[in-house]
């Protein structure tokens, strides 16, 4: 299988020149794949989210499964928002959004420290703001806690 | 045996808490959910609530609201159903046991403008070593520790854990302010 590069390509670069570059998305050939690839979403001129991962195989229309997905969002001002990675998942780029699922582990962070997440079994629809995980999640939030009996610290 | 118990019976252990950055809180929970553009967080299944020597929270289900990144506080917290929060308090003197609390309740909501947590549903309660409080509201002041009691309020006291608070608190050449405050009966 030959290793493939799309590096820096904006999300419509990338699917347009996916299918010349890899054939039809739908087939999903072993030719198909892509490596190592890296990809930014914008929408009106504004970066939405960078993507990067290991393996690529077009799963349908704008839908890909993708082997250590690596993911950084961000918010309207530019401030970084939510990063996540998944050994394995599938990515739907919706207009300006995406939508990734998995069944598998995966592993998020608020950019601002104010949680991280590990769990198995995730959705992540970046176009309604909300990111489901769904099993045995583990969370370890930095908080600044009221402590009992004790004003809490400015 | 049930007596009256006075709200002091529970404050009168040390509040002192060293100052010390807050411990990470660790949260399970059977299922998860972020929606970013609120800032809301919503754990259900099993959710348990860890901050270690501290405060344990069990619950069915949690929401958490923070909207502002400016300061990583939440806004608010609403737990429901089954809900328990043991809070573990210092020892007022070296070598004591530390105090422990448990809240018992259906809903526990806190609200960080004014830092209450107010407990309610079915047999809301608060189970200290002094004794017990019950209320159809029962309102836990996180800053001052201060707790209240409002609608059918009865508290049962523990009366050989308060003698034997109050032999310990006899005075001293130098009592502190905390544990030298008499306990109020009614």
């Amino acid at each position: 299988m030959s290793a493939r590069k799309a590096r820096g390509t904006t999300l419509a670069g990338w699917c347009l020149a996916l299918p010349l570059i890899a054939g039809p998305p739908s087939q999903g050939t072993p030719g198909s794949a892509l490596r190592d690839w890296s990809f930014t979403l914008q929408k009106d001129g504004r970066v939405q989210a960078r993507f990067k991962g290991g393996r690529a195989i077009p799963a349908g229309p704008r839908s890909f499964d993708v082997e250590n997905l690596h993911v950084d969002t961000f918010a309207a001002d530019g401030e970084a928002q939510i990063s996540a990675d998944s050994p394995s998942c599938r990515v739907v780029v919706t207009n300006g959004a995406f939508i990734i699922t998995s069944p598998g582990p995966v592993k998020i962070a608020h950019a601002d420290g104010r949680f991280s997440v590990e769990g198995v079994g995730f959705r992540w629809d970046h176009g309604a703001g909300r990111l489901n995980v769904s099993n045995r999640v583990e969370t370890v939030a930095r908080v600044q806690a009221s402590i009992p009996g004790q004003k809490a610290r400015p | 045996m049930k007596t009256p118990l006075s709200i002091a019976a529970f404050l009168s252990v040390s509040l002192a808490l060293a100052e010390e950055p807050a411990p990470p809180v660790r949260i399970k929970s059977g299922t998860w959910e972020f929606d970013y553009q609120s800032g809301t967080q919503h754990y259900w299944n099993d959710v348990e609530v860890m901050l270690p020597g501290l405060l344990k929270l069990s619950c069915a289900d949690l929401v958490t609201v923070q909207q502002s990144s400016t300061n990583n506080r939440p806004d608010a917290l609403v737990a429901t159903t089954n809900v328990i929060i043991e809070i573990t308090r210092p020892p007022s003197k070296p070598g004591d046991a530390p105090l422990v609390l448990r809240a018992y309740g259906d809903r526990a909501v806190y609200t960080a403008t004014n830092e209450l947590v107010t407990l309610t549903g079915v047999d809301p309660r608060i189970v200290a070593p002094q004794g017990t409080t019950r209320g159809r509201v029962i309102t836990y002041d996180l800053g001052t520790g201060k707790i209240r009691a409002t609608g059918g309020h009865f508290s049962e006291l523990n009366l050989d854990v308060v003698r034997a608070m109050r032999r310990t608190n006899a005075p001293t050449a130098n009592p502190s302010p905390s544990t030298a405050a008499p306990t109020e009966r009614k």
